[in-house]
């Protein structure tokens, strides 16, 4: 039998997207293969007792990351592996060294361009907005003209058979940014106890619950409805 | 290359305030790029609300598993009257980029001040060190407080000064009290260290006992704020373990029955 048979391969997909991909990033992962390329192996004696304490350290996080999405087969976030992105931003900064000390390179034109890309790709990806789904414009808009009635958001969750369920927390609405993927976002709950939400789907039945359709919204030539669920028992 | 030679010939202090300025304008557009939270910031949020209402019970019956820091973090906020969500997102922020500060010290440590520097630059642009930095998620207070807390064990080691120490072990606590995993992470290194030490394997490492007794100094720092924190906490019925007591009695209780 195969010794590794209990890696689940979407485990293991998923730990190199969220890890290396999006955690580390690609000019870190690319100075970090320089680094293994380019240097010297250090004898464990020769290594410092400082660093010691820090590889220790970024080891053992490593390893209970390994553990949570292996053998316990929990969900990942990039945001587990932040620690890990920080301390290997040493290593890649050594690379960097490394290069910027080689003969065949201009020093000055190298610090530029290096800088640059860095400064650029970290602008360009986390300036640019993505979570600016229609939905919220919708939603926001609604909390925004009562904000006392439509007090509470309730998240409802797509189950495996394509059908709707409502999740038994219930959350504060003006809070209102939900992640994307996870699930479809922006439910109220009025101070009479109804549920309301906004979709891109018509249908009248959400799980157990009857709802109501209360009035068709536009938003940016998109169709949405924003319903009330009818019958409901959340006790 | 007039601006290179500028910047080269600065001090490292200056230019570390730099950095810091181009970390916070930096994270502040990014803000106001991504005026949403996370799902789980939701929950977070929910919990305090229920917290202020007085019926922290329900709101923990949100997250039976939450570990106390963010509670009482945004406890301050509520009772300072400002909002919750806006007080997090700036505090967060402004904890981010001052963790430049230990993370150029771990990394001076290591080679040199121009490595530690272009890391801090890096750590200043990374996207995910920028877009996790406005979020309200346990991350905004763990990370700074870790990595403050190792750079405070590191001078420990090296001025071998014990007030140090207990400096680091409140803030691994901090830490702690928002993800276990840092905590738990950093506490097994730290043993994998010591051993490595008790074995000789270490280079530059006497005199030992010193280490040790920083290492210990630090554990019994957290011990204390841990058990407090923990009194607290059982005071409602809460899932949050800092001593994995409930896993020991667990694992003993199934042994016994085997």
């Amino acid at each position: 039998m195969n010794s590794f048979s209990f890696i689940d391969p979407k485990n293991f997909s998923d730990f190199i997207e969220r890890f290396l991909i999006n955690a580390i990033s690609f000019p870190i992962l690319l100075l970090l293969i320089i680094f293994f390329i380019k240097s010297k192996r250090i004898p464990f004696k020769q290594i410092d007792s400082n660093a010691f304490i820090i590889i220790s350290y970024v080891l053992m996080d490593l390893l209970l990351r390994l553990y949570y999405t292996f053998i316990l087969n929990m969900e990942n976030q990039t945001r587990y592996f932040l620690i890990q992105s920080i301390f290997y931003l040493i290593p890649a900064s050594m690379a960097w060294e490394y290069l910027s000390e080689s003969k065949k390179i201009n020093r000055e034109k190298f610090y530029i361009f290096s800088c640059c890309v860095i400064f650029l790709f970290g602008s360009i990806v986390s300036l640019r907005p993505k979570w600016n789904k229609p939905e919220y414009e919708v939603f926001g808009k609604i909390i925004k003209e009562d904000p006392k009635r439509y007090k509470h958001v309730v998240a409802v969750d797509v189950e495996d058979d394509g059908s709707l369920s409502f999740e038994d927390d219930v959350r504060l609405a003006y809070y209102s940014g939900i992640y994307k993927d996870k699930r479809i976002p922006m439910h109220v709950l009025g101070d009479d106890g109804s549920y309301y939400f906004v979709t891109d789907k018509k249908f009248s039945i959400i799980g157990d619950h009857t709802v109501k359709l209360i009035k068709d919204l536009i938003d940016d030539g998109d169709k949405k409805y924003l319903y009330k669920v009818v019958s409901q028992d959340f006790d | 290359m007039n601006l290179i030679h500028k910047f080269t010939g600065l001090r490292t202090s200056n230019k570390l305030l730099l950095l810091l300025l181009l970390g916070l304008i930096l994270r502040f557009l990014s803000y106001y790029t991504h005026p949403y939270i996370h799902s789980d910031s939701v929950t977070y949020l929910s919990i305090n609300h229920h917290d202020m209402n007085g019926e922290l019970q329900s709101g923990l019956d949100l997250h039976r598993q939450l570990p106390p820091a963010i509670l009482y973090f945004m406890r301050v906020f509520s009772y300072l009257g400002i909002d919750v969500e806006f007080g997090y997102r700036f505090t967060s922020i402004i904890l981010y980029s001052f963790t430049i500060f230990p993370l150029f010290y771990i990394a001076k440590s290591f080679l040199s001040e121009k490595v530690a520097l272009f890391t801090v630059f890096c750590y200043v642009c990374h996207p995910k060190l920028i877009g996790y930095s406005h979020a309200v998620l346990r991350e905004s207070l763990s990370i700074p407080f870790i990595m403050l807390g190792i750079a405070l064990i590191l001078l420990s080691y090296a001025k071998k000064k014990l007030s140090y120490s207990v400096l680091a072990g409140l803030f691994i606590s901090l830490s702690y009290m928002s993800r276990l995993e840092y905590g738990i992470a950093f506490i097994l290194g730290l043993i994998l260290f010591c051993s490595l030490l008790f074995l000789g394997l270490i280079k530059e490492a006497e005199p030992k006992k010193k280490h040790y007794l920083i290492s210990v100094t630090l554990i019994l720092t957290m011990l204390p704020v841990l058990f407090l924190v923990n009194i607290d906490m059982r005071r409602h019925k809460s899932n949050w373990d800092p001593f994995a007591y409930r896993k020991v009695k667990e694992f003993v209780l199934r042994a016994f029955r085997e």
